[in-house]
């Protein structure tokens, strides 16, 4: 009987225990387009076979005291790899870094086993040949959530809205050539130090995209008093400053995966290789503008590029479904001349529309006429509109609905 | 070519194929610098696969590409990996080897899987 309830315990204790399982397979012939259209040759982690391993690599995420099982599999003949947990804190055994732990050849699996420490923001890469495995494309995020898998930074801490990942590294398309990558393995070094050329970066990425590559993919859009989490990380070998408009009240609360002891108000923060951040944004009025995410040489100090995130933070569209109409659409959105206000009315039905700016003052005069059943659209020139967000708003009376746009 | 020109395997469904290859055999003095062209490739498409040219693992299985030298009395390769992703179904991969020094002594490498 004392064996029965021995048993009975160790199940339960193991089956309240969550386990995040992680596959990934080493590549060394991926293929990466950059800003100008070519095609790049990268190293990475790919999820599976038949695609190519992305920059970053997938993310891996577990949540505060997850048991976490990575199963790394090399497909890359005469490479090996490893995955370094960077800054999660895990034994010797699973640190990925070869001469302490193991590598993984070719066809070989390698397995890494940690319980997910503290809610933040973490790394891997490989650590074998690092200065180039990791300049070819061998990283990517890890991030660990409070236990309850809540939007909030870790357990007891700040509840957000939106979550957004600044992920900054660099190409330099030079290292990117098969003289460089096909470089031969050191079995027998100690440590596995390859020769490598001068860095003279010429693509600065966030999430590995660059310039007109950012546009409408990372970008934040927000509402107003919505608070919004970024999360920076820096592995690339150019330190960083990010600049956040100062609308946006940034507060850096994190930094390398522990809660900061004074929470900085600052709309500037440095974040060196290997660093990551943490940092809370958030504004009461519409914000149209850009984060400025800067980089420079580490040898040198000097500015190297400047990349934008652009913001977009509006005021909540109000979501009262006026009993008469359906399918409301405003087009285009942002526009420049006019605007198409098109909808779908049930039941013939008296309106009044307006236009406001986002503090509530009347910018373009009250318009109110009977609609007959069927579909609509009214024409709203504003040309004469200064750039900014507007609401349009439709009441029938009894009950108002609104809807916004930009004016460019 | 050492041993069979073809290879036919047989799996479960819920098991993995990690390699099968197709070895061959540098009896010449000289460096063999081959190429290799996709002849065919009736895989299904909810299996996950790729394959390995002898020193070059690529990302699925492209129309064609290089090998690594393979220096005199060594062995070179062609494999393939298949992960069935839980799907039954069959399907053959085949390849042309081909030295550009002598197009004429041009092999066919062919890899047939099935998943119960």
């Amino acid at each position: 009987m004392r064996g029965l309830i021995a048993i009975l315990f160790f199940v339960v204790f193991v089956g309240a225990e969550a386990q995040t399982n992680v596959f990934l397979i080493g590549r060394t012939l991926g293929e990466k387009i950059i800003a100008n259209g070519d095609t790049l040759r990268v190293y990475g982690f790919a999820p599976n076979l038949s695609t190519h391993p992305p920059i970053p690599a997938p993310l891996i995420e577990a949540n505060q005291g997850d048991s976490v099982h990575i199963d790394f599999w090399n497909v890359s003949q005469l490479h090996h790899h490893t995955i370094h947990l960077h800054g999660l804190d895990v034994d010797q055994a699973n640190d990925g870094v070869p001469m302490l732990s193991f590598d993984v050849d070719h066809m070989e699996h390698g397995w890494y086993h940690f319980k997910a420490p503290h809610a933040g923001t973490y790394l891997y890469h490989c650590h074998v040949g690092s200065t180039l495995h990791l300049q070819a494309g061998m990283y990517g995020p890890v991030i660990i959530r409070p236990s309850d898998g809540s939007n909030t930074t870790w357990d007891g801490g700040y509840a957000f809205d939106t979550e957004t990942m600044l992920f900054m590294s660099e190409f330099d398309t030079f290292w990117h050539t098969d003289s460089i990558l096909d470089h031969e393995h050191d079995n027998s070094a100690v440590h596995d130090s390859l020769p490598v050329p001068k860095y003279n970066p010429d693509y600065f990425l966030i999430n590995g995209l660059s310039d007109h590559q950012l546009e409408d993919t990372i970008e934040l859009n927000s509402k107003t008093d919505y608070v919004n989490y970024f999360r920076l990380v820096n592995i690339g070998y150019c330190s960083n400053k990010v600049v956040f408009p100062a609308s946006l009240n940034a507060q850096v609360i994190d930094s390398d995966g522990r809660p900061l002891p004074v929470v900085d108000l600052t709309d500037t923060v440095e974040v060196y290789p290997g660093e990551r951040y943490g940092v809370l944004v958030e504004s009461s009025v519409p914000v149209l503008d850009s984060i400025e995410v800067h980089y420079f040489g580490m040898m040198t100090g000097a500015a190297e590029n400047v990349q934008y995130v652009k913001v977009d933070i509006r005021v909540p569209d109000q979501v009262v479904e006026l009993p008469n109409i359906s399918g409301l659409t405003l087009a285009p959105n942002p526009t420049d001349l006019e605007l198409k206000v098109a909808f779908d009315v049930q039941n013939e039905v008296e309106l009044a529309i307006r236009v406001v700016g986002v503090d509530g003052r009347l910018v373009l005069s009250e318009y109110s006429r009977t609609f007959p059943s069927g579909h609509q659209m009214v024409i709203i020139d504003t040309s004469l509109l200064p750039g900014g967000q507007y609401v349009i708003s439709f009441t029938d009376g009894n009950t108002v609905t609104s809807k916004s746009f930009i004016k460019r | 070519m050492i041993g069979e020109s073809v290879k036919t395997v047989v799996l479960d469904k819920k098991s993995k194929l990690e390699l099968v290859e197709i070895k061959f055999l540098n009896t010449t003095s000289e460096n063999l610098e081959l190429k290799w062209t996709r002849l065919e490739n009736t895989f299904p498409k909810e299996w996950d696969y790729s394959m390995c040219a002898f020193g070059r693992c690529q990302v699925g299985i492209p129309k064609g590409g290089a090998l690594r030298p393979v220096y005199p009395g060594k062995t070179g390769f062609l494999a393939i990996h298949v992960l069935p992703m839980g799907s039954k179904g069959a399907g053959t991969v085949r390849f042309k080897l081909i030295d550009p020094a002598d197009e004429r002594s041009a092999q066919i490498l062919e890899f047939r899987v099935r998943v119960e």
